[in-house]
Formats: C-alpha cells, sequence, structure tokens
C-alpha cells in the first residue's frame, strides 16, 4: 500500500535525521503565531491517525483551531457545545474584546458550554492534555490555550474476553472497532510517548489498520521494520488480523506461531511497554504483538498479577503441562513397544495384563485415541455452548470406558491420553498450544519408528528447529539461547516485580528502565504500636510510599 | 546483533559438546588396560598432550582475528600447500563422522536395537545433521551451548548415582599395578586423541565478541572435559574394578546398567543414557559434518557450504559403512584418531611457526 | 514468498528420503507379546537320565558337552491383574500367572533356543530377575552361564543368582502366598534381606567383579527351600576357581558382613554368658577398618571392627542387667564367642583357598611392590591366601537394653 510506504519512508527519514525528543521541552511557552504551534504540537501528536487539527474563523472574524483526538472525544458534544457557539458570529461584535486576555475570558465566560476545563500556556504540557480526552482551542495572537474536557471512552459491550481468561486481571477484552481497541490502549496508557499510525490496508478492504509503539520505549529499528514489512503487503482483502499476521511473519513454514495475538488490551499494553510493537486492524478484536518468543507462550497476566511465589509455581506447572502434552504419548509408546526394561517388573508385568486382548499395536492404538480426542475438541468448539459442555463429558467418559471394556484400548492408554490432552489445555497460548499438539503426532510416529531413539530424534529436530527460528530478528529461544541472564528473571519463575528494573534486554529498548532504583521492597517500620488498641487505630495510610506501577 | 555474537561462555560450550561424544563408552577400557588401577592418571595425562595441538591452533588463530584458518593459511604457507591440507582436514572429519556414526550405530544395534538394520539408525542421525548443518554459525553455536546442560546433567546424575557404589580399593595404588612407560604412553595417546574437538574454534574465531580469549576458551573447556572423563573413569574403574573393566565392551554403559534410583523407580539407566547419548553424539557429529563442510567449501572456494553438506553425506554414509566387524570398526577409529591427532597438532604447529617467523622477520624488516 | 519455497524444497526431498523408513518397525514388539523370562534355575543331570537331545543348534554327537536342565519362569499377559487385588479377586488367583517351562540343553544358550522352539512368543530376559543354580551345578562350572549373561545385553548387572540346596527347579514352581509371581517373590526377599542387614548386595554383577579381580573370590547366597513354599537363606556359597567350593552357616553371612562393615546390622548372637545365663544381642551397626602389613615376606591382614549392638533378650530373670559394668562384662565375653564366629569362616574360606573377603585386594592396593613381585595370576592369590595370617581387633559396644531393666 503506498500509504503504509510512505509512513515507513517518513519514518525512516525521521530516524536519519534527527534524534528529536519526543516532547518539546520544559520551558518553551505557547507563542502567539497560530500556525507555529500547531506545528509544534504536530511535531509531538502529529503521526498520530486520530489526532485532529480543525481550523476555523473565531466569531467569523479571527483565525483559531481546535485540536483533539477523535478516539477519545465526544464528537457529538463537541459540535454542540465548543464548535457551534465558536464559529457563530455574534450579533454585535463589538461585545467581544479585542484584548487577548480578555477575548480569552470571554470565550470560557461566555462562550463555551463545557463544565471541565482550563488554560494553559506551556507547550509542552499541551499534548498531553490532549491525549487525555481533551479539546484545545488556539487561537491566533494568543499566547495561551484553551482546553474543554471532552471525554468519553467507548463503552459498547465490552466482554471479557473468551480465549484469554484469567482469574485475577482486568475483564476487559479488545471488541472489533479500531476506534474503541485503541481507546481501551489509551485509557491504559496515558503518555503523550503513546504513537498510533493508521493506514487503510487492504487493496479492496481498505481496513484500517493501526501500527502503536511508545516512543522512546520500543526500538526504532524494530519499528522500521514493522512498517516495511506491512508496507510490502499488497493484498486484496484484510479481514482479520490474522492475514496480517501471515504476511508479516518470519517463518510461515514453522509450526509456532511467531506473531502473539491476544484479545486483551492489558496484556497488549504490558507488551507495549516491554518495548514490543503491536498491530491493530479495524474488524478483528485480536491485536498483533511482535517480536514474540517461545517464552510468551506458557505466560500469562495472572503471573504478574498475582504474587511472585504463586506466579512462579504455576508457570512451571504450565511447563511441565506443555512437556506432558508434547512427549507423554511418544514415550509411552517407546517404552510399551520398544523397551518395556525400563518399567519395574511388577508393573511391566501387570501392564501386559491390561494390553493383553486389545488387537492394535500401541502406536495405532494411542494414534486412534489421540486422533479421536482431537475430533472431540474441535466438535467441541463449534459446537453451541450449552451442549458443547456436556458432550465433551459424555464423549470423554463414555467413549473411552467403552473403549477400555470393548478392548479397543488398555486402560492405560486412556490415562496417557487424558493426561495429554488436559495438559494441552494448560498452555495459555491457544496457537501456539495447536503447534506442540500436533507435533506431538510426528512423535508419536517416530517413536513407533524407532522407539526412544525415534523420539529423541524429533526433539532434536524440534529443538534445533527453535534454536534457529527468530521473530523480527530476535532469537525465538531468547532468553534461554543465547542465554541472557538478564532475563532469566521473566523466562521459568516470574521474579518479583521489584527486582526486574529493567525492561527484556533483547528487546534493546532506548529507555532501559522501568522501575526506579529507589522504589523500596521491604518495609520494617512499626506503624501499630505493641501496646496500642488496633481497632482505635485508624487505617493507616501503609501502601502510599509502595511503587505500584512500572 | 553485531557482527561478532559468540561469547567466550558459548565458545567453551561449542568446544566441550563437540569433544564429548562417542568415546565415552568405550574409553575407560582403553585406559584400563593401560594403567589398570591407574586410569584415572592415565586419563589425565592425555591432556598435556591434547593441549600442545591446541595451544598452536589457538595462538596461531589469535593472530588473525577476523579470518579463518583455511583462508590465512594460504597466505602463510602457500595455496598450494594449504589447500592439500585443508583437503586432508576435509577428508579427516568426513571420515571421523563416518566412523563415529559407525560406533554409535554399533552400540544402538547391538544393546536397543537388535533387528533395526544400522544403515536406518545412522542414516536418521546423519539426515538430522546434514538439516541443522544449513545455518550460519552463530546458530550452530547456539545448537551446541543448548544442549551443553542437556549432555553434562545426565552424566554427572549418573556419576553422582554411582558414587556410592565405588570400592575405592579397586582405584588403589593410583599408579597401577602393571603400569609399564610403554603402555602408559599408549594410554596417555589414546586419551589425547579424544580431545581433536578443540579444531572447532578456527571456526569461532572470527565471530568471537573478544578473540583474544580464545586460549582461556579453550583451556577451561580441556579443563572441564578432563575432569569429566577422570571422573568417568573413576567411577566406571571403581564400580567394576580394573580387570572387570576390561572385560567389558562400553564400561560407562555397564555402570548405567548397573545403577538405580529410587528403589526399583528407575531400574535400567543403560536405555535412558543411550538416549541422552544421542544428544552428545549429534553434537559431536554435527561439529565435524560442519567442519568438513566448512572447509570444503573453503577449499572450492564456494559462496555456501549447504550445497557442500548434501554433497558430502553420501560420503560419510559410505565411510561408516566400511568395517565389516565391530573390532574393525574399532581399529579404523583408533587409526583415524591417531591420525587426526598427529594432523591437527603439526599443521597448526607449521602455521604457528611460520606466523611467527614472518612476524619477527616483519618486525626487523 | 518464493524463497520460503525454494529453501524448504531440501526438506521436502529429505522427507521423501525418509519414507523408506517406514516401512519398518524393526524392533518394535508390543509388551504383552514378548515372553517376559522373570526366572531361570538350572540343574545339572546326570547321565543316562535326560530325554533325547534336542538338536535345536546343532547335529546330534558332534559336540560333547554335559546335559543341563533349564527351567523358565514366564510371566503370561492377562493373568496379573492390573493394580492392587481386591478382596474378592481371591477366585482368579487360583490360575497360575506364569507359565512354567522345562527344557534340557548343553548350554545355556542351547536350553533357551530349545526354550523358543516351544513357546510362541519371542523370549526376552529384559525383566530376568532371579536365577537359581543347583549346588551340584555350581560346583561344575559356571564359565557357561558367565559368558552368555556377561555378553548378552538384555541381562541385568542387578539380578539375583542363588545357589540353591538341592534341586533348582523346584523353585520355579513355588507357590508363596503373599506375591502372585513367585520369582517376584525371591526377588523382594533378597531385596529386603540386604535392606533390613541380613545379605550383602551381592547381585550378578558384583559377583563378576569379585571373580575377576585377582585378589578376590565370589560368593553367590546360599537358599533351601522348606516346605514346598519357603526359601530359607543358608548362607555363602563361596567360590575357588570359577567353582563353588563350599558353604557357609547363616550366622557366618554376620560375621561375613562384620568384617566387610557392611552397614544395617541385622544379625543376632545367642550365647551362653558366665554369669547372665543365655543372652541374644542384636548387632545394629558395623565398622570395619582393615590394614596390611608384610610379616616375614607375608602379607598380614588385621581387621578392626567395631560393631554397635542392643540387648535383645536375656532369659535369667534372676540376674539383672542393670549396670555399666555389667554390660562391659557381656561385652567381653560375647567378643570371644564373636572371635570364634569371625575366626571358623576365615578358616574354612582359606582352607577351601576362596578369598571372599577380598584381602588379596587390599594386598594390591596398599602393598603394589609385594604384590608385583610374588602375584602372576589369580591362581597365586588362591595358593597364597591359605597361608596369610588374619587377625581382628574387635571393639563391641552394646548401646541400649530396649525399654525393660532389671
Amino acid at each position: 500500500m503506498e500509504d503504509w510506504k510512505q509512513k515507513y519512508l517518513s519514518f525512516k527519514e525521521k530516524q536519519n535525521k534527527q534524534q528529536f525528543s519526543a516532547s518539546p521541552a520544559k520551558e518553551v511557552k505557547l507563542g502567539i503565531n497560530l500556525k507555529q504551534n500547531l506545528q509544534d504540537i504536530q511535531q509531538v501528536l502529529g503521526e498520530d491517525g486520530d489526532l485532529v487539527v480543525r481550523q476555523f474563523q473565531l466569531y467569523g472574524r479571527q483565525d483559531a483551531a481546535i485540536i483533539f483526538l477523535s478516539s477519545v472525544v465526544d464528537e457529538n458534544q463537541l459540535h454542540e457545545y465548543v464548535l457551534k457557539p465558536l464559529m457563530t458570529e455574534p450579533e454585535d461584535i463589538s461585545v467581544i474584546p479585542s484584548a487577548m486576555d480578555a477575548l480569552a475570558d470571554y470565550i470560557w465566560n461566555m462562550t463555551v458550554h463545557v463544565a471541565k476545563g482550563g488554560r494553559l500556556s506551556e507547550l509542552y504540557a499541551l499534548p498531553g492534555t490532549i491525549i487525555q480526552g481533551n479539546v484545545a482551542v488556539l487561537v491566533e495572537g494568543m499566547n495561551q490555550a484553551l482546553y474543554f474536557s471532552l471525554r468519553q471512552i467507548e463503552k459498547r459491550s465490552i466482554e471479557q474476553p473468551q480465549t484469554e481468561q484469567i482469574i485475577r486481571g482486568s475483564r476487559e477484552g479488545f471488541i472489533e472497532n479500531l476506534e474503541s481497541n485503541l481507546s481501551l490502549l489509551r485509557y491504559r496508557l496515558q503518555t503523550p510517548d503513546f504513537r498510533v499510525q493508521t493506514c487503510p490496508l487492504g487493496v479492496r478492504t481498505q481496513s484500517q489498520a493501526a501500527v502503536c509503539f511508545i516512543e522512546g520505549i520500543a526500538e526504532p529499528r524494530l519499528i522500521e521494520e514493522v512498517l516495511r514489512r506491512l508496507s510490502l503487503i499488497e493484498a486484496d482483502s484484510i479481514i482479520d488480523a490474522g492475514y496480517i499476521e501471515q504476511f508479516i511473519e518470519d517463518q510461515p513454514l514453522s509450526p509456532f506461531p511467531q506473531v502473539q495475538p491476544t484479545e486483551r488490551p492489558d496484556k497488549t499494553t504490558a507488551a507495549l511497554l516491554e518495548g514490543r510493537v503491536i498491530i491493530l486492524v479495524d474488524g478483528s478484536p485480536f491485536s498483533l504483538i511482535v517480536p514474540a518468543l517461545f517464552n510468551q507462550f506458557f505466560q500469562t497476566l495472572d503471573d504478574y498479577n498475582e504474587r511472585f511465589i504463586v506466579g512462579s509455581l504455576i508457570r512451571i506447572i504450565r511447563l511441565i503441562a506443555l512437556m506432558f502434552s508434547l512427549f507423554f504419548p511418544a514415550l509411552y509408546v517407546a517404552v510399551i513397544s520398544f523397551n518395556p526394561e525400563l518399567m519395574p517388573t511388577e508393573f511391566a508385568v501387570a501392564i501386559s495384563g491390561g494390553r493383553a486382548g486389545v488387537p492394535f499395536p500401541a502406536v495405532l492404538e494411542v494414534l486412534i485415541m489421540e486422533i479421536s480426542m482431537e475430533v472431540l475438541r474441535e466438535a467441541t468448539i463449534r459446537l453451541p455452548q450449552m451442549i458443547g459442555g456436556a458432550l465433551s463429558i459424555v464423549g470423554v467418559l463414555v467413549v473411552g470406558q467403552a473403549a477400555v471394556s470393548a478392548g479397543l484400548s488398555s486402560p492405560t492408554t486412556v490415562v496417557i491420553v487424558a493426561l495429554t490432552t488436559i495438559g494441552s489445555f494448560a498452555t495459555p497460548a491457544y496457537n501456539a498450544a495447536i503447534a506442540l499438539r500436533m507435533l506431538r503426532f510426528p512423535l508419536i510416529l517416530l517413536a513407533g519408528l524407532f522407539g526412544l531413539y525415534g523420539v529423541m530424534i524429533g526433539t532434536i529436530f524440534i529443538v534445533n528447529h527453535l534454536l534457529f527460528l527468530e521473530s523480527f530478528g530476535v532469537p525465538y529461544m531468547i532468553p534461554y539461547m543465547p542465554a541472557k541472564i538478564r532475563d532469566m528473571k521473566d523466562a521459568l519463575v516470574r521474579a518479583p516485580l521489584w527486582w526486574m528494573r529493567q525492561r527484556p534486554s533483547f528487546l534493546n529498548a532506548p529507555d532501559p528502565t522501568r522501575l526506579a532504583r529507589h522504589t523500596p521492597q521491604t518495609y520494617t517500620e512499626k506503624i501499630f504500636t505493641e501496646e496500642g488498641d488496633l481497632d482505635e487505630q485508624p487505617p493507616h495510610n501503609h501502601d502510599a510510599g509502595r511503587g505500584g506501577h512500572r | 546483533m553485531n557482527n561478532r555474537p559468540i561469547t567466550t561462555m558459548q565458545a567453551v560450550a561449542v568446544i566441550v559438546s563437540t569433544i564429548i561424544g562417542i568415546g565415552i563408552l568405550t574409553f575407560p577400557r582403553f585406559m584400563a588396560e593401560a594403567g589398570d588401577s591407574g586410569a584415572p592418571m592415565v586419563t589425565a595425562s592425555g591432556i598435556f598432550i591434547a593441549f600442545i595441538g591446541f595451544w598452536f591452533t589457538a595462538s596461531v588463530c589469535r593472530k588473525f582475528p577476523n579470518e579463518t584458518l583455511f583462508i590465512f593459511s594460504r597466505r602463510l604457507v602457500g595455496a598450494g600447500l594449504a589447500d592439500f591440507l585443508t583437503g586432508l582436514i576435509v577428508v579427516f572429519f568426513a571420515f571421523s563422522s563416518g566412523i563415529t556414526m559407525r560406533q554409535f550405530g554399533e552400540v544402538c544395534v547391538s544393546v536397543i536395537f537388535k533387528k533395526t538394520p544400522i544403515e536406518a539408525v545412522i542414516l536418521l542421525m546423519l539426515l538430522l545433521g546434514c538439516l541443522s548443518i544449513r545455518r550460519n554459525i552463530v546458530k550452530f553455536t547456539y545448537i551446541h551451548a543448548f544442549y551443553l546442560p542437556l549432555i553434562l546433567l545426565p552424566v554427572l546424575i549418573i556419576i553422582l548415582v554411582s558414587l556410592k557404589e565405588i570400592d575405592v580399593l579397586n582405584l588403589l595404588p593410583v599408579t597401577g599395578n602393571q603400569l609399564t612407560p610403554r603402555k602408559f604412553t599408549t594410554g596417555m595417546l589414546t586419551s589425547a586423541s579424544l580431545y581433536q574437538g578443540t579444531f572447532i574454534l578456527t571456526l569461532l574465531v572470527p565471530f568471537m565478541k573478544k578473540p583474544q580469549k580464545v586460549m582461556k576458551a579453550g583451556a577451561s573447556a580441556l579443563l572441564l572435559i578432563v575432569s569429566i572423563y577422570v571422573l568417568i573413569v573413576i567411577v566406571s574403574v571403581g564400580m567394576f574394578g580394573a580387570q572387570e573393566t576390561l572385560l567389558l565392551f562400553y564400561p560407562t554403559l555397564e555402570t548405567a546398567r548397573s545403577i538405580s534410583l529410587g528403589a526399583g523407580l528407575l531400574e535400567r539407566f543403560d536405555a535412558i543414557f543411550i538416549i541422552v547419548w544421542v544428544i552428545s553424539i549429534f553434537t559431536t557429529i554435527f561439529s565435524n559434518f560442519y567442519m568438513a563442510a566448512y572447509a570444503f567449501k573453503e577449499l572450492a572456494r564456494f559462496q555456501d557450504h549447504r550445497l557442500v553438506a548434501s554433497f558430502l553425506l553420501p560420503f560419510i554414509f559410505g565411510s561408516s559403512l566400511l568395517p565389516d566387524n565391530v573390532f574393525q570398526t574399532y581399529d579404523i577409529a583408533s587409526a583415524t584418531a591417531m591420525f587426526g591427532l598427529i594432523l591437527l597438532t603439526f599443521y597448526p604447529f607449521l602455521l604457528w611457526l611460520t606466523a611467527t617467523i614472518r612476524e619477527k622477520r616483519g618486525r626487523s624488516a | 514468498m518464493n524463497t520460503h519455497i525454494c529453501r524448504s524444497l531440501p526438506l521436502f526431498l529429505v522427507l521423501l528420503m525418509l519414507t523408506p523408513l517406514l516401512t519398518g518397525c524393526w524392533d518394535q514388539l508390543e509388551i504383552e507379546d514378548r515372553a517376559l523370562v522373570l526366572g531361570l534355575s538350572i540343574d545339572k543331570v546326570a547321565e543316562g537320565t535326560h530325554p533325547e537331545d534336542d538338536q535345536v543348534t546343532h547335529l546330534k554327537d558332534t559336540i560333547k558337552l554335559p546335559m543341563i536342565r533349564v527351567t523358565a519362569q514366564i510371566a503370561v499377559p492377562g493373568r496379573v491383574p492390573l493394580g492392587p487385588s481386591s478382596g474378592e479377586s481371591g477366585g482368579t488367583g487360583s490360575q497360575n500367572p506364569v507359565w512354567v517351562v522345562q527344557v534340557y540343553g548343553l548350554t545355556l544358550d542351547d536350553a533357551m533356543n530349545n526354550l523358543q522352539q516351544q513357546i510362541s512368543d519371542p523370549r526376552y530376559l529384559i525383566h530376568l530377575r532371579v536365577i537359581i543354580i543347583s549346588e551340584a551345578f555350581a560346583r561344575s562350572s559356571l564359565e557357561d552361564l558367565n559368558d552368555y549373561l556377561r555378553r548378552n545385553s538384555e541381562v541385568r548387572r542387578q539380578t539375583w543368582m542363588l545357589v540353591s540346596q538341592g534341586e533348582a527347579y523346584k523353585f520355579m514352581d513355588v507357590n508363596p502366598p503373599l506375591q502372585r509371581v513367585p520369582t517376584l517373590y525371591i526377588l523382594s526377599m533378597m531385596e529386603k534381606a540386604v535392606e533390613s542387614g541380613k545379605f550383602p548386595a551381592d547381585y550378578l554383577g558384583a559377583y563378576w567383579s569379585s571373580e575377576s579381580k585377582w585378589g578376590q573370590n565370589g560368593y553367590l547366597p546360599y537358599i533351601e527351600m522348606r516346605d514346598n513354599k519357603n526359601i530359607f537363606i543358608k548362607g555363602l556359597a563361596y567360590f575357588s576357581n570359577g567353582v563353588m567350593v563350599g558353604s557357609t552357616i547363616p550366622i557366618e553371612i554376620g560375621a561375613f558382613m562384620a568384617i566387610k562393615g557392611i552397614d544395617v546390622g541385622g544379625y543376632s548372637v545367642l550365647f551362653e554368658s558366665k554369669a547372665f545365663g543365655p543372652i541374644m544381642i542384636k548387632v545394629v551397626k558395623r565398622f570395619t577398618k582393615g590394614s596390611v602389613h608384610i610379616v616375614d615376606g607375608k602379607p598380614q591382614i588385621t581387621y578392626k571392627i567395631s560393631l554397635d549392638a542392643m540387648l535383645d533378650e536375656h532369659l535369667k530373670e534372676s540376674v539383672s542387667i542393670n549396670t555399666d559394668a555389667k554390660l562391659k562384662v557381656i561385652e567381653a565375653e560375647l567378643k570371644e564367642g564373636l572371635s570364634k564366629i569371625l575366626n571358623s569362616l576365615i578358616d574354612q574360606t582359606q582352607k577351601k583357598h576362596s578369598d571372599i573377603l577380598g584381602t588379596g585386594e587390599k594386598v594390591r592396593a596398599f602393598k603394589p611392590g609385594f604384590w608385583k613381585a610374588n602375584i602372576h595370576s589369580k591362581n597365586d592369590w588362591e595358593l597364597l591366601y591359605s597361608k596369610i595370617n588374619i587377625n581382628f581387633k574387635l571393639d563391641l559396644n552394646i548401646r541400649r537394653i530396649g525399654l525393660k531393666i532389671e
């Protein structure tokens, strides 16, 4: 698409030209030149697709402009209570003062019908004000700006995301509307450094797509690469974010996802704050996070919202479940039909009893059971929700029991298959879980051919593939290989928040610090004296100093 | 990513995982043959000879930190001789991969796959290697560094579990009962020939973050390996006694077979050991194969080593099928190893000598 | 996109090459299709009493070897119920969970081939846990056994090999009330004997190792059948020159373990004290240190044995044991009795040239000069062993007397 190309080129050019700072310096005041002021503001916010600069004639005689972000402002109210009175020429022109201060007073007192607002004359504060949902009014010759709060955040049935349930955390999920999604993000990220670049994508669908990142945290080269890859897409239609994912990923032949889709605005925000870039597209409730690494598949926001010990334990459990779902059936086949000497003798004798009537070799038995399990899983997704749950229980219980008593399968196999399936659902990332679930089939086949040796060869093959894989130039297995000690804190275990003071190193964030050094970790001062009656003590402001946000 | 991403730790990992491989199963027998109860000492002594070759390689590579050995050797000894020796290196590494594969196949077929044709076992592993070779040296390093803990951990677990079964009497006297200078020298050379993998550092140096640290990396890698080797010999000889070790074809494997963990929970370690050992074989094969393909690429002055890898595959497979029986396999293997020891000691020595002479002459001129 | 396909073309080619591999699952054999041999017993057959040669591996009369009888115990899939047995499943218990097959052959391998000729499923020794050989067989030669079992990769070194008094095949047919499978009963009996200090962990592998050493001889457990269903650990069957030369009595197992310092004491000693009447002392802890000296050109071994014991039983109620001094008296008396037991073990092994204690290994380890000069084969040491001096320094402590004071 031409537009994306333009954006890519201009971004690149800007990167090359200067190392510009996002916000103007503190001392800079607003000038009296309207054009100059607008330019200054646009330098900060200019790339944002939802920024609106509307120039008009104040009272029909003076150049003026309003600036706001369309995604966070109620435009109806804006028209009715701001724009209309400002543009209406009063019957008696002489009432309007000509002195600039008096004019500002007049606008504030007589014209605009909005409750909240204010004035400011510092340029640096203005973009922040706009981002919070204020409409700024600038007038030619006036060295201050008026602003009125017309903030409106989209509230259309934002529901809990179905695919990514968490216990502790926000209940909001993205919806189809891009503007609403952006507002969900803006509402969580109230910093002027949050950048949104929108442009239509898809020759015929013209779906509005947005690339979001935080200036000063996301690495410019990464943004550049995302924009470049987007600019190369010349597709007829972009129906969903999934289309974009398939166009921009590094290795389409890999079973592993190299872009992470998510329905959760909080997860997206966290990714942005780590220095990743996200892509949203109108019509899709998923945002795409790039780069996505292996490590992200078994992490959820729960890990971070919960205290770190619990979070780490859950994470380890998930990893075990992931291993289960990948290796268990293959190992079972290998041990049963190749290396029964690995089992304790009593157990081996007993297992051979359990399998005595089964007509198939273990490979076939496991394959049949696993495939029926996958069929069951797929069927449950398609069925209406009310029946789905019932069917899955009936399916598992009845079919499993019947298979055993019909002599089609041994009881041990049923246990193995059940464990595998349950294990695969513990992986939070749906697409990664599918990948691992599907990879267990070649492993079962290899186990049937070569026993443990086959499983090992298959595993080495998979691991080699993972080691070779990259997502947007970042090695997929980071931080395990190449080993990054700093990032190991957020890998197999989740270290305490106050220990992870820096953003992931492999994302090369220009500003790597996310937690000030002086944020305390423990509190030892006693607030309540031993003798004091606890009931009489007012609830003390004990947590005030805790640096809650990163 | 900068141009020289390989850290010193990763270089250590590559050398260690390259060297630990096929030899681990049989060498306690050779050591027991040479030094009976003094086997650990004989094993440890091998490192001195191994270190000589390594020292020359490392110091000559340090002088040319931006090129591989195959490039600068042409300048040092002339293109003709350099290409001839590079050719020898290709042949050596390709053949040694083949022979390693054969030994691996022999173990698998005689211990866990009684009926599987040895060709299938070998081919599967070679294909895996061939597919993995098609990447650059940085990824090559990642693979080694990632697998290293998976190689060391099982070995260490087996050593730890079997430590309680060791009878110290079997290791006494530490100098051995029947040790003669001649036996000692043979044992020392055999032990030294286990360390040829150090040559792999010639590939790494141009990509190392700090190429000057290659000496340190190699030396610590060698120390790590020698301590593992000595521990393995101590465990095998200490468990079985020197005489029994001599009777066993794969003493280390027998060690793994003789221990059980958790009151019958894991009764036989041998299959598990072989499986984990597959990883260490893979890394060894991977390195040798990579080395052969890369050297061949340099020899033929190709741009890319991928095609070469596929081209070498049938030759390696062929050479692995060369020996007729198990004794021939080991005879050829030890002959190859000895040849490699000589080649990889004297060639770097030659290069080092010419480089030093030139340097001196350059300074005086 | 084209580049991706180009890059993956070799991958497909390789996958194509791999397809022939799919034709064979060479080693795949379901566990229920394997005849898992759990136990073996080997008997010597007297000349003329055995049936015709089966001629499975050789033509008749082409090779002259004594005939052996091998009885194998094979697990029958399906007869052993899965999971813990419930109380009412006693009805199925009448079915024998194992299949006992008896074959004759010239060697163990020959017998196994004859066995295979009789049963449908391929036999596997991967779960072979117990081998019982008859005393007569043990006294003839074990070379065949040692070679076949060492060479076979299916056999674990942690198999138990036991020597039985009388015919060995009977042990394959015992019907123990506690375990479903007879062999597993023998196995668990031996394992528990090791845990409770009744027997050293003398697996097949340990036996082989000590037989290989020049300065040591092997020994095996010696058992006897009682009531057609119980197994009695009768002592150590000790070997010299590769064949069994004698056996000890059970208390000498305790003596042996004391000399070797194998911990977790398990044996009790009943003796008649002059002052206190019959007393039973239980050894709970053993620790031994041995030293070697060359005296008069002959090695002399001194074992310093420390035993911790407790008073288990005291019959004569009229005399009470209630002071430290009295315990010391008992200790002194017990030392004498123990020395007798220790010496009886040493005397008989020296007479039979069987160094099961591994004193020779001590000499080799600590006096390599002497060893190099005098010992040039295993036989040398076996002969010399009979002549050396072995001394004991006993250090006995009775630490506790139980809950009763008199």
